[in-house]
């Protein structure tokens, strides 16, 4: 016998070809004469070829019964236009928000300059301007011509505050 | 013994890369037909290696569902320049095994006290599966169920697929050299296993 060496630790390398070329020549020429490393790798060999046979011969279920496993296709077209559907929906969402907030905005705006632009007082201000509201002009009742009284300005007084005026005396009339 | 493969599965064999490409393409774009016409294609191999690997009939059926259901909405981010349609079938089929075998060991992990027990699966080995399959067959089936999922997925890959080492490295997403020791060690245990179980 060429070579005396047993090759049974090469012999998973060799077959599953991660032997080198030396490795692979020493074994192809040691197995010649070897009948016990001839065998066994035979009997290796034969675990893969088992391996391949027991999977080969699964039954898979049929077709039929592989149709039925069958996920749902997912329809494109039906997620785009779901997603067309949703962007519908926000963008007419925003415009109702903005269209909301604007007219507040208007509103609030309007609100706040409102006395600049009245031609009638309102009914404080009448208090400290003297200026009677339109409202309490028009009113005839006898209750309320005393309050009108009290706030409307002599026909002598020339200012509008609501103190008594002074009257200007000649410097004259002390000296003398 | 004579493979026993499904029309789908010769159509998958010798599938044309362009044809295939102009399927995918199809899906793409959203045809039904197409959809259909992947799935007869490759939903018998992918069932055969979610049997393989889970060993369980529903579970393999549930996987095979998850995997297309995965596939048909995500076949836009699939790149043909990076790996085979195959691949990247196989890619996601032995992800969704992983996670189902992880989602069954963690179920029954607060039942038993020994964790490597709980790891196999006692669940019923589907005898109608299993029913053409000889005495040696079934010894060697039972020797692949004592394998670890890891090791099982490479040595299937291996000598059912054959494969090559850089193809179970980027199936399985490990460096060529992890694939060729996975394989190595899963021979070696199968060996074994079939060495006690003939004594």
């Amino acid at each position: 016998m060429k070579n005396e060496k047993h090759v049974s630790d090469l012999m998973t390398d060799y077959l599953l070809g991660l032997a080198t070329n030396d490795e692979a020549s020493y074994i192809q020429a040691h197995i010649v004469d070897c009948y016990k490393c001839r065998l066994e790798l035979w009997k290796k060999r034969q675990i893969g070829a088992d391996v391949w046979n027991v999977h080969a011969s699964i039954s898979v279920p049929d077709e039929k019964q592989l149709d039925k496993l069958m996920p749902t296709i997912p329809r494109l077209e039906a997620g785009w236009q779901g997603s067309r559907n949703l962007k519908a929906g926000l963008a007419l969402a925003s415009f109702i928000i903005i269209v909301t907030f604007t007219s507040i905005g208007v509103r609030a705006s309007l609100a706040k300059n409102s006395w600049l632009t009245t031609s009638q007082p309102t009914y404080s201000t009448a208090l400290v301007t003297d200026t009677p509201t339109q409202s309490l002009i028009a009113t005839p009742s006898s209750d309320l011509s005393i309050g009108i009284m009290e706030i409307t300005p002599e026909p002598h007084k020339t200012t509008n505050s609501p103190h008594p005026a002074m009257i200007p005396v000649p410097v004259a009339t002390f000296l003398n | 013994m004579s493979q026993v493969l499904t029309s789908g599965e010769a159509l998958a064999e010798g599938s044309d890369p362009g044809e295939e490409a102009l399927i995918i393409s199809r899906c793409v774009s959203g045809e039904e037909e197409a959809f259909i016409t992947v799935y007869k294609m490759y939903a018998a191999v992918i069932y055969r290696l979610c049997f393989s690997l889970l060993q369980h009939r529903e579970d393999s059926e549930e996987v095979l569902q998850d995997t297309f259901e995965y596939a048909f909405r995500k076949i836009k981010n699939y790149d043909a320049n990076k790996a085979k349609f195959k691949t990247w079938l196989y890619q996601i089929a032995i992800s969704r095994c992983r996670n189902k075998r992880r989602r069954k060991w963690l179920k029954t992990l607060p039942m038993t006290d020994n964790i490597e027990e709980s790891l196999i699966d006692k669940s019923s080995p589907s005898p109608s599966a299993l029913a053409d399959l000889n005495e040696r067959q079934k010894m060697v089936w039972s020797a692949m169920g004592e394998l670890s999922l890891k090791l099982r997925e490479s040595i299937y890959l291996r000598y059912y697929e054959g494969l090559t080492y850089s193809e179970i490295g980027v199936i399985l997403k490990i460096p060529a050299k992890t694939a060729e020791s996975r394989v190595r060690l899963g021979h070696k245990a199968l060996q074994k296993f079939l060495a006690e179980e003939s004594d």
